[in-house]
């Protein structure tokens, strides 16, 4: 269509307008869905971007590399490495790290060398104001006059450098976030005591320090940890000198990555992609509403439109104004979308970057940040939506010949062509759905099946309560007239209520199928923790030595039944990072240490060493089965391994290999072998657990089964908060579109129910009438829904977690789930219909009276 | 959630994200500490005074006289806290010294400008830093110095003029330098310095630098120049404690200089583990990589070594003459209030090896000039910065001469080096430096053209630097580079501006 001439596109325009001021309701439910759509999708694009943004800054705060030097896994470093290394040129900078106990708590000490980090960097916990007591942070939990420590020293001391020689020099800081400091109960400035009664530093809150942690100067940690003279690794902050490369492989260390940068981004795209996937399902849920409420205003604007064209405007003119107007409301709501975006984006970060914690260690920065590239991206998808709402109106009105008759019933008369349309529609994404998923594979094919699966289940809906309607309107037959008019007029109303009913439809299968997944995800994983928790408690030592002494004291005490130790060591198998662990050959994993799959005699085949049970990621990643062989690099040459079983290992991002302890120590003998598994009358874990916790210099962390189980489903519970407020959001939309389609419903349907009302039907029956059938389509609906989200649970279950996190679920199906979903999805329909009824019950007998008078 | 990972191991993934943030957050803190050198350590204000007072009255014993020879003062110091002009003015050669506020400032501001990023988390960092940077900000830049210029004051400041009243704003003298070390051991007149014991580390002191300068000429004949320093400060009074707690930090410069090109890095690093130290016998200093150390024992035979971005050097340094003690027996004033410190120098080397800059790797061989100097507080409070220079001159003397800027003119001092090594101290009514030219570097107007006049001994000569733009643009800034002399004789040496 050409450009239209300035003036008839303003009349145009001012007269479409008309419209939208007599029905508020209906411009809400345009723009309340293009900004809700806008803001579910902005928002987790915020997240996304910003999560990727922290997984880029902690790979360039590294340099680049996120490259560490150590020894074998838990294995230390003589201290004199460090000197070697940097005197040959190479920029590594030392970490301990450990963890004590202290105030009833856990911590783990992180020991750095703030001189020898890179330069250029951020800064850091150091304040202005921090005084030389270590108590500052400027929170006044010092006592002192906020800002008067400034005025009492001349200005332009170095507080950073005072700052650096209290940290360094006895008895040194240990930073820690507010929280921690909170949660033991510590004011800055004191000196918690680790077990043992070695003084810890004094404690200074700084907001950057990670949680549940006390950060200080190397020398002060190795100190804290019993580690004299020992390190942990060295962070690598520079290139490679290419003269003393080979210079770690002969001080016996290797390089390793601190999967701070291209693993996480790699382990994470999967979760990642989950997110994204939702948000287009929340998108187009809200595109449901926009497109229901545009499609709506097209229709009952139709005589206006006609009246127009009669006066002489150009279709392309009528086409361009009702573009303009898509457009106009596209940037209000893309605006308002992006604000609720950002909002929810903040909303759902703290679990988001819980959740990401707890699977992947990724650390997120606290503070979203969205770029000029979100919020033109957000207004554009706003747009876009806009457009698609309001395409068929201007195709329409580009096309509607000047004398088009203004049809009321215009739906109707068009239905069955459309409903023709919509199911060739549904075939037709349910086949695109299929073949992408089978040309595309992975985890975007999934999503493909999936989204397939959802617009034909979509599309079909129309027809498919169409025909349901058809069969209750010929039972409804025998019930009297009445009943028929409300059969045959709830078909009338379905294609004003159809695009609501699919948004319903939507939600309502997503919310089975992500449900079930979560709710089956969660029993299995119960169940497996029961299984797979199958000690009393569970020891990690500091350090080797203090592993031997504590296993020999543990081995000594009558109430311990076994003391099983475990080695680790942690590797690179095809490019993914693994875990091998090393077990010893007792009846407590015979037992009960539940396996997916395995040969027969995989037991003895690991205990002898020549098997090895690998989990279940690890094995699809690297596309291991049964019998396979397996080279594991060692630093004792290849060690071939036979996978003789498999083995779930729900949510652990990195693969698993577990062989026998014995033959593990031949292969690695610098395995980390600080990590033992207690059994133990369980009357008496409480106190062997104390009596551990107390043992020795190094302070290990212990934790019994109980606790370990809770933290464990805790960690699941955050996981999916993300994933369960999307689903929320997702239902209240749907729902929200519902009430608006039915809302704006009411006034065009007083054609259809005045003469129903002239004939002697009350008031108030027609108002039961009305709630009924509303009610009667979201029934029918929540019952469609419940095939589309068995599929969808089946697609999530069997295709996408598989692809995403590597391991597949049992099927799980909860009927219980679909009652109380379509119970919801009734009184929703209910609550919606109430508004309207209440308007029918409450129309004077005048104003049904007038519709015939009205009528054209 | 999974059980395994789960359980008690500390995360090990996070641990290290979570240290190298640490390690960041700390990292600013340490630079600017080692830049500011601090005013931690100087710390004791004002009761550093009694650590000083046997400089102060050794000063009154024999003033004007003696000879202060030093080159400046090294090091530097405690931020001067309270005298923006201090920012301004100084800095010097001294990774120790350099601290000043003016060496600090600007890292801080960078420190500002990071601190929106993600972790930072500390909002309480940047109101320090942002307080350090507007004081500096606040702080006109050398103009605003009352009475007559530098030059003026260099050229005409009556000998042993006393310390008139100090402007108020410079009581603690650039970068902190001026002030009081207590606790630290203070440098006395009469002390015998013992070597090689002495070209080793003096810890109970606070400043010490090692400095290797060199002037070389590659096959081509194109003129290149070398430097190569370490500094060493303590953060506190060395005490019991060693390993991670010793209290000592060290910085290293290195730069290769030719007339197109002048390149530098800069080192950082803690004391008593290893990374960087100096050793008496044999001689060995080093940080990293870096390396000037003897090969073999004594000092007959060197080796210097260094590398960054766009320059690497390998030296081997030969002594053809004797070591040189600066003053009064290797005891050097440093001002008319008694600041001073023990200053020897090797001037009498010759080097060979090669230097690469931009890839391009020349052998060259030339002279070379080592100094060593360490004290406790080798500035008075009023002290901006210095202009120093050492020279070889091709008859085989040597001339080191340094000017002190003060508030009230320049306290002059230097050293005459007979080609056989014997020393005549300089005192200030000997020595006339004038400034014949200014150019701006790095956006600071430096005089880089000088005439030097010895009229007793009839030496007039004039300076020119081999590579204007010499600039160290390390923590703390200053000009350091090779010049040419010419008039009544002829050489090559170094010069070394700092304070602008």
């Amino acid at each position: 269509m050409s450009a239209p001439a300035l003036a008839p596109l303003l009349a145009a325009l001012g007269a479409l307008a008309s419209h939208w001021r007599r029905r508020p309701g209906q411009l809400a439910a345009l723009l309340g869905g293009l900004a809700a759509a806008t803001a579910l999708w902005s928002g987790i694009q915020a997240l996304n971007a910003h999560a990727r943004a922290s997984y880029d800054a902690a790979a360039r705060e590294l340099g680049g590399g996120a490259r560490l030097v150590a020894a074998a896994p838990g294995a230390t470093i003589d201290e004199g490495v460090f000197a070697a290394l940097r005197r040959a040129g190479w920029s590594v900078s030392p970490v301990v790290e450990g963890a004590v106990r202290a105030n009833g708590a856990t911590l783990r000490v992180i020991g750095i060398d703030p001189v020898s980090a890179p330069a250029g960097l951020a800064p850091g916990v150091f304040g202005g104001g921090s005084g030389d007591d270590g108590g500052d942070a400027g929170d006044g939990g010092d006592g002192g006059a906020p800002g008067g420590g400034h005025g009492s020293r001349a200005p332009g001391e170095g507080d950073a450098a005072r700052d650096l020689a209290a940290f360094i020099t006895p008895p040194g800081l240990a930073l820690a976030a507010p929280e921690t400091l909170a949660a033991l109960g510590l004011s800055p400035g004191a000196r918690p005591r680790a077990q043992g009664g070695r003084p810890l530093p004094p404690v200074r809150p700084a907001a950057g320090a990670p949680p549940g942690a006390l950060v200080m100067d190397v020398g002060m940690a190795q100190a804290a940890l019993g580690l004299e003279g020992r390190l942990s690794a060295l962070a690598l902050a520079g290139p490679v000198p290419p003269a003393a490369a080979d210079l770690p492989a002969r001080l016996g260390l290797s390089m390793r990555e601190a999967p701070a940068g291209a693993d996480l981004a790699r382990l994470t795209a999967s979760f990642h992609m989950n997110l994204d996937a939702f948000a287009l399902l929340a998108f187009l849920v809200g595109l449901f509403i926009a497109r229901a409420a545009a499609g709506l205003a097209f229709e009952q604007r139709r005589p206006l439109l006609r009246t127009m064209r009669a006066c002489g405007l150009a279709a392309s003119t009528a086409a361009w104004a009702l573009a303009i107007e898509a457009l106009g409301a596209a940037l209000v709501a893309g605006l308002a979308g992006l604000a609720g975006g950002r909002a929810l984006a903040r909303a759902l970060l703290p679990d988001l970057a819980e959740s990401l914690n707890a699977l992947y260690g990724a650390q997120l920065g606290a503070e979203l940040a969205p770029g000029p590239a979100w919020w033109a991206g957000g207004l554009a998808m706003s747009c876009a939506g806009a457009l698609a709402a309001a395409l068929g109106g201007v195709w329409s009105a580009a096309r509607m010949p000047a004398l088009d008759s203004a049809r009321p019933t215009a739906w109707r008369r068009a239905q069955r062509r459309r409903t023709r349309l919509q199911l060739a529609g549904a075939a037709g994404a349910g086949l695109a759905g299929a073949a992408a998923f089978g040309a595309l594979g992975g985890l975007a094919g999934g999503f493909a099946l999936l989204a397939g699966a959802m617009l034909s289940a979509a599309l079909a809906l129309p027809a498919a309560l169409d025909l349901a309607l058809a069969l209750a309107e010929r039972a409804a037959r025998r019930l009297g007239a009445l009943a028929h008019w409300a059969a045959a007029d709830a078909r009338q109303q379905l294609p004003g209520l159809a695009l609501a009913l699919m948004a319903l439809l939507l939600a309502l299968g997503a919310n089975i199928g992500v449900g079930a997944m979560t709710e089956g995800f969660r029993r299995t994983f119960e169940d497996w923790l029961e299984q797979r928790l199958t000690a009393e408690l569970y020891v990690r030592a500091g350090d080797p030595a203090e592993a031997d002494a504590l296993a020999a004291w543990l081995a000594a005490r009558p109430e311990a039944a076994a003391v099983l130790r475990e080695s680790e060591a942690r590797l690179r198998i095809g490019g993914w990072p693994v875990a091998l662990r090393g077990a010893p050959d007792h009846p407590t994993y015979r037992e009960r240490w539940p396996l997916l799959s395995a040969e027969p005699g995989a037991r003895d085949a690991i205990a002898a060493g020549r098997g090895a049970a690998a989990s279940e990621q690890l094995a699809r990643r690297l596309g291991l089965g049964l019998g396979d062989e397996l080279s594991v690099p060692t630093p004792r040459g290849p060690w071939r391994l036979r996978i003789v079983a498999l083995f779930a290992d729900y949510g652990a991002a990195e693969g698993k290999l577990r062989v026998n302890d014995a033959a593990m120590a031949a292969h690695f003998p610098a395995a980390d072998r600080t990590r033992m598994a207690v059994r133990a009358d369980p009357a008496a874990v409480p106190a062997l657990a104390a009596a551990v916790a107390a043992h020795g210099p190094g302070a290990p962390q212990v934790i019994d089964r109980a606790a370990l189980k809770a933290r464990s489903l805790r960690i699941f519970e955050r996981t999916f908060a993300v994933t369960a407020a999307l689903n929320a959001l997702t239902f209240a939309v749907a729902g929200a579109a519902l009430f608006a389609a039915l809302a704006t419903l009411a006034r065009a349907r007083l054609a259809q129910s005045a003469p129903v009302w002239a004939m002697g039907a009350p008031r108030r029956a027609l108002v039961r009438l009305d709630l009924a059938k509303t009610v009667a389509l979201a029934l029918g609906t929540s019952a469609l829904a419940v095939p589309l989200g068995v599929a969808t649970t089946w697609i999530l279950v069997a295709v996408v977690n598989v692809e995403a996190f590597g391991w597949r679920l049992p099927m799980h199906v909860f009927p219980g789930q679909w009652l109380r979903l379509a119970a919801l999805a009734g009184l929703t329909a209910a609550a919606a219909s109430l508004a309207a009824s209440r308007a029918l019950s409450r129309t004077p007998p005048a104003t049904l009276a007038k519709v015939f008078a009205d009528e054209r | 959630m999974n059980a395994e990972s789960a359980a008690p191991r500390p995360r090990r993934r996070a641990t290290v994200c979570a240290a190298l943030r640490a390690r960041r957050m700390m990292g600013a803190a340490a630079l600017a500490a080692l830049a500011a050198l601090a005013p931690a350590w100087a710390g004791a204000g004002p009761s550093g005074a009694g650590a000083s007072q046997p400089e102060g009255q050794r000063l009154g014993a024999a003033p004007a006289q003696s000879p202060a020879r030093d080159r400046g003062p090294a090091s530097p110091p405690t931020g001067a806290p309270d005298d923006g002009r201090a920012g301004a003015h100084g800095s010097v050669r001294g990774a120790a010294e350099p601290l000043g506020r003016r060496a600090a400032a600007p890292f801080l501001a960078r420190a500002v400008q990071g601190a929106d990023r993600p972790l930072a988390g500390a909002p309480a960092l940047s109101q320090g830093a942002v307080r350090v940077a507007q004081a500096d900000r606040a702080a006109p830049t050398p103009a605003p110095t009352p009475g007559p210029t530098p030059a003026a004051r260099l050229a005409d400041r009556p000998a042993g003029a006393p310390a008139a009243q100090l402007p108020a704003q410079s009581r603690q003298g650039f970068a902190g330098l001026g002030e009081a070390a207590e606790g630290f051991a203070p440098v006395m007149r009469g002390t015998r310095l013992v070597f090689p014991r002495d070209h080793g580390a003096h810890p109970r002191h606070r400043i010490e630098w090692w400095y290797l300068t060199a002037n070389l000429t590659a096959e081509d004949g194109a003129e290149l120049g070398v430097q190569w320093t370490l500094f060493r400060q303590a953060l506190a009074p060395e005490g019991p404690a060693r390993g991670w707690a010793t209290p000592q930090l060290w910085m290293g410069h290195a730069a290769a200089t030719s007339a197109g090109a002048h390149r530098f890095a800069q080192k950082l690093a803690r004391g008593g583990v290893g990374v960087a130290g100096v050793t008496a016998e044999p001689l060995a200093a080093w940080i990293d990589d870096w390396r000037l150390a003897a090969r073999g024992p004594g000092m007959k035979l060197l080796e210097a070594r260094a590398s960054g971005e766009g320059f690497a050097y390998e030296l081997e340094l030969r002594a053809e003459g004797p070591p040189v003690l600066h003053g009064d027996g290797g005891w050097s004033l440093k001002s008319a209030q008694g600041q001073a410190s023990h200053y020897v120098s090797l001037p009498f080397l010759s080097a060979e090896g090669w230097v690469a800059i931009d890839g391009r790797r020349m052998r060259v061989r030339g002279r070379a000039w080592m100094d060593h100097e360490w004290s406790s507080r080798p500035l008075s409070a009023d002290q901006k910065g210095w202009d120093w220079f050492s020279i070889h001159f091709d008859d085989g003397a040597r001339l080191m001469l340094f000017a002190l800027r003060g508030a009230d003119g320049a306290f002059l001092s230097g050293s005459w080096i007979a080609p056989d090594g014997a020393v005549q101290p300089l005192g200030p009514d000997e020595i006339r430096m004038t400034p014949l030219s200014r150019r701006r570097v790095a956006g600071r107007a430096l005089p880089l053209r000088w005439r030097l006049e010895l009229p007793r001994r009839g030496l007039r000569i004039e300076t020119a630097p081999l590579n204007p733009e010499a600039w160290m643009a390390a923590r703390f800034a200053y000009w350091e580079g090779p010049i040419r002399v010419s008039g009544t004789r002829t050489g090559r040496g170094y010069m070394e501006l700092t304070g602008y």
